[in-house]
């Protein structure tokens, strides 16, 4: 293969279509038909209804049934892809128009050449390629993947293909290796230039040839051999080392380096680009519940934002942008599904988590009041009316609406901010009607205040 | 696979070669309780058991380049192939002619399981590899294995002539991965120099055929980053750190999944270099303490435009912009770009880190014209270890490539040059494999013989002896042109 396939104009289904049946010639290329159909089946079906469905269930051990009778008589089912059919020992055993729904142009159009399904395969392998199958169906032009890169990846043990690295023509990447040369042939002979500033380790000049050249050689260390054999505890660390070396580890060392880059960059687009990143690594941050994390994220992007409107004001449109997109209503609501596991949380993590809710605008209070009386920790509940609170002194809207709480917790610590805030309008307008409220506490409060602002 | 890198679907012969196979390398580096020498002895015992029933042993022996099991021959299936070709490798470059397994291997202990192992590894370099082999069962007690005699119909592979060896099917296959991967890169950096945004599709692709290829413990991958282009200094050398990575990854014990993200972190590791005007990069002359900057600053470049340019998901990003970043930062820390950083730096990157100075090191700079031979850029860098490099890994380098690596030129004792081919098989890491080049009375080389310069001749003496060492440039010669 040449280059990656594209899809030539599709001819009609009528021209092209060969339905099973009709290029078999024996019983083993009609088992491979058979095979390929249920396979097809399975891809067209897989989706329709819930894995565990028993819709679902019963068509993966049809696939499976078929193909291991196929395996009884035959071995291993293995068939060559070309550009719009598929062939079994040389023969057509599938043939259709080119586009989506033809597995052949699908598996082509990503490089394979040859596919298998080796005897063993297990359902999980069978469900796990319908769904790569699907996927990369639909969405071919993924950049940064493809279906042989997901198959990899997948490592199914009883799924084999030849994929084509080919990707480009031979002209393309013809290297003539032998005729390379190590070195400039022009210079080689010419003066040394001395060490760059902040070499370091490497910076002292070696000659070709002469004491300083020989002496470094690894050989000329004495128990050499020593020095390349690893004792139990290196082997040990270095065992350790790679369990570490975890990809989700990742993400918190780069944001550390997004700030870097923020801090450095002078222009606009890498701004951008590393807030978009941050934006997306807070959002994940505060979907697995890693709030201290994403309080890290939101609290030293604040910081940038402080100093950029200072230093660099062209880059302001990027953190609206950032704020935009991390301060959401939505981001509200999908906190708000924690709530009843909030007793899981560390005292850090519920901390972090407050300092970011306190981040939202005043306006997200509402969503707090109207939800409240869902929260069953008492602990969750002491902090949302705490932040309830914090955004109720500014917005007196919230305040009103949160006086009318069926939390008693909620409305005493209203009461709270009202006497603060010493406002005799404010008193007027909400505290009279709780003189006759229900709740005890909330009354005897409601009464003190009124007394205080002489309101009988 | 299995989770534990063990293939299922192998019948019960390739899977007891495939286990012994890993257990090779393993036994090297890990100790009998880590985990994958663990899965290489579960599953050395378990196929070894399936094999028994009914039979009062298992015979396993070399004949013709083809492996036979209680007189069965082994067929060249797809997916065990290779296993079968990189162990008869493995045992023929040893003369053994076999051996057979008895049902006591259910009751043997680790230390016995790995100690045969580690045996088989060491008679590398005996003159007489079974006899000794044999006796050494005998003194350590490992009853659960004896060693076949010598069987003349057993051709060891050192035997046969040269070009054979090294005309195996699919001999331009590394050179052909080698050049796709560079056209990979080249394409990504020909979109950022447009503004363009880069996809993963073809650079992982070719990663992914690397780590395949290394993963079935054939060198001539390892022999493709030997290839040196003094013109590049951008590409070629990305794709040698990409294969000395991935290599040193796979000894380590990465998964497949995290070969594939340090190989991609490899190969863009130097991304940042296309921000520094070209003038600058090959001025022959001092740099300004400005323009040095420029390049100090091309590892944070790299991060930036895999963040900026590259089109993948955000936590793909991450595992790959980091090691970038990090690899001119020491291993205590200091380094460049000066940033502050205090965060521990990854394993890829420290890996990365030793990749890249080994291969700067062994090529042609604007700033050092002549490169150094491998042994003398190991050396150089070994003063390093602890400040520069991360002691562990540099040790695992240079372990993994040996004292005279892959593409080191060696004038013999007796007048003879080689060319170092392979690294050595037993644990005189001062021995390598090579091929004897040939004065061609032309002024250039003819190929001669494979040898190993831990043979020993018939006095127990060795027959070979190192007196210098050279890069193979200073007698103008391309390593891969001999080697793949």
């Amino acid at each position: 293969m040449s280059d990656e396939t594209t899809a030539s104009p599709a001819p009609s289904a009528a021209a092209n279509a060969a339905p099973a049946g009709v290029v078999m010639n024996s019983p083993e290329i009609g088992a491979a038909e058979k095979a390929v159909a249920a396979i097809m089946t399975g891809v067209k079906n897989f989706g329709v209804f819930p894995p565990e469905h028993a819709s679902t269930q019963g068509m993966l051990q049809g696939v499976l049934r078929t193909i291991g009778q196929f395996w009884e008589k035959y071995g291993s089912f293995a068939f060559e892809v070309e550009k719009q059919s598929l062939a079994y020992l040389g023969k057509t055993i599938y043939k259709g128009p080119a586009g989506d729904d033809n597995p052949a142009f699908v598996l082509h159009r990503a490089g394979i050449s040859r596919f298998e399904f080796a005897p063993g395969l297990e359902e999980r392998e069978l469900v796990s390629f319908f769904l790569l199958y699907n996927h990369y169906r639909v969405d071919a032009d993924v950049p940064d993947d493809d279906l042989v890169s997901a198959l990899w990846r997948a490592g199914l043990p009883h799924i084999f293909y030849e994929a084509s690295y080919e990707l480009w023509s031979e002209a393309d990447t013809a290297v003539d290796y032998d005729t390379l040369t190590a070195v400039d042939p022009a210079g080689y002979d010419g003066p040394e230039v001395t060490a760059r500033p902040g070499k370091g380790w490497a910076s002292f000049r070696l000659e070709s040839s002469g004491d300083n050249y020989r002496k470094v050689s690894l050989a000329l260390l004495p128990s050499v051999n020593d020095y390349c054999s690893l004792t139990p505890g290196e082997q040990e660390t270095l065992a350790r080392m790679v369990e570490e070396e975890t990809p989700a580890g990742g993400s918190e060392v780069a944001v550390r380096l997004m700030f870097i880059l923020l801090d450095r960059e002078t222009e606009a687009p890498v701004h951008e680009a590393a807030l978009g990143f941050l934006q997306e690594v807070y959002l994940d941050f505060l979907a697995n519940r890693a709030f201290q994390r994403a309080f890290f994220v939101l609290d030293h992007v604040r910081k940038e934002a402080v100093a950029a409107k200072e230093s660099k004001p062209w880059a302001l449109p990027a953190f609206q942008k950032f704020y935009g997109a991390v301060l959401r209503s939505e981001i509200i609501a999908g906190l708000m599904d924690t709530w009843p596991r909030f007793s899981e949380f560390g005292v850090l993590e519920v901390k972090a988590l407050f300092a970011i809710l306190q981040q939202f605008p005043a306006q997200v209070g509402s969503q707090l009041v109207d939800r409240l009386s869902t929260v069953q920790s008492p602990e969750a509940q002491k902090l949302f009316v705490e932040l309830i609170a914090h955004h109720a002194r500014h917005d007196r809207e919230l305040l009103t609406a949160a006086m009318h709480s069926e939390v008693e917790a909620l409305v005493l610590g209203m009461l709270v901010i009202i006497k603060e805030l010493n406002d005799r309008n404010l008193v007027e307008q909400l505290l009279p009607k709780l003189r006759y409220d229900s709740r005890h506490h909330v009354r005897q409060e409601a009464m003190h205040i009124l007394a205080s602002h002489n309101i009988y | 696979m299995t989770e534990e890198g063990y293939s299922a679907e192998l019948l019960p012969a390739e899977q007891l070669l495939q286990a012994l196979q890993a257990l090779t390398s393993t036994v090297k580096i890990y100790q009998a309780n880590n985990q994958l020498v663990v899965n290489g002895m579960q599953q050395l015992v378990k196929s070894a058991q399936a094999l028994l029933v009914g039979n009062d042993w298992v015979v396993i022996h070399l004949e013709n380049g083809r492996f036979f099991v209680n007189d069965e021959k082994l067929l060249r299936r797809k997916g065990s192939a290779t296993i079968l070709d990189n162990y008869y490798t493995y045992l023929s470059d040893r003369r053994l002619p076999g051996f057979r397994i008895i049902p006591a291997i259910a009751t043997a202990s680790p230390e016995e399981l790995t100690g045969f192992v580690k045996l088989l590894n060491n008679c590398a370099n005996q003159a007489e590899p079974a006899e000794w082999l044999e006796m050494q069962l005998l003194e350590t007690g490992i009853g659960w294995v004896s060693v076949l005699q010598v069987d003349d119909n057993i051709q060891s592979r050192k035997e046969r002539p040269p070009e054979e060896e090294l005309a195996a099917p699919g001999r331009r296959y590394p050179r052909k991965i080698y050049a796709y991967t560079m056209r990979a890169l080249r394409e990504a950096a020909g979109q950022i120099g447009e503004g363009q945004r880069f996809g993963m599709r073809k650079t992982g692709r070719m990663i992914q055929t690397m780590v395949e290829e290394i993963s079935s413990q054939d060198s001539r991958l390892l022999a493709m980053s030997t290839l040196r282009d003094h013109s590049d200094q951008i590409y070629s050398h990305s794709v040698n750190v990409a294969i000395l990575a991935i290599q040193l990854g796979r000894e380590l014990g990465f998964a497949k999944d995290g070969l594939e993200r340090l190989g991609t972190c490899a190969l863009f590791h130097d991304l940042g270099k296309l921000a520094i005007p070209a003038e600058i990069l090959t001025r022959e002359g001092l740099l300004s303490e400005a323009e040095f900057a420029l390049i100090q600053r091309h590892s944070l470049d790299s991060a930036r435009l895999i963040l900026q340019a590259m089109v993948a998901p955000v936590a793909r990003k991450a595992t790959i912009m980091i090691p970038a970043f990090e690899h001119h930062l020491k291993a205590d820390l200091s380094g460049y770009p000066v940033l502050g950083w205090h965060k521990h730096l990854s394993l890829s990157g420290r890996i990365i880190a030793v990749a890249d100075a080994y291969d700067a090191l062994t090529s042609a700079r604007v700033y050092r014209r002549k490169p150094m031979s491998g042994d003398r850029a190991l050396g150089l860098m070994r003063v390093g270890g602890g400040t520069a490099f991360d002691p562990l890994v540099l040790k695992a380098f240079t372990r993994m490539l040996g004292v005279y690596p892959i593409g080191t030129l060696l004038d013999l004792a007796g007048g003879e040059t080689v060319l170092v081919a392979r690294a050595p098989l037993g644990d005189d890491f001062t021995r390598p494999r090579g091929v004897l080049l040939c004065p061609d009375g032309l002024g250039g080389f003819s190929r001669g013989a494979e040898i190993d310069l831990a043979e020993r001749d018939e006095a127990g003496e060795y027959r070979y002896q190192v007196v210098a060492s050279a890069h193979p440039s200073v007698r103008n010669i391309q390593p891969t042109q001999w080697l793949i």
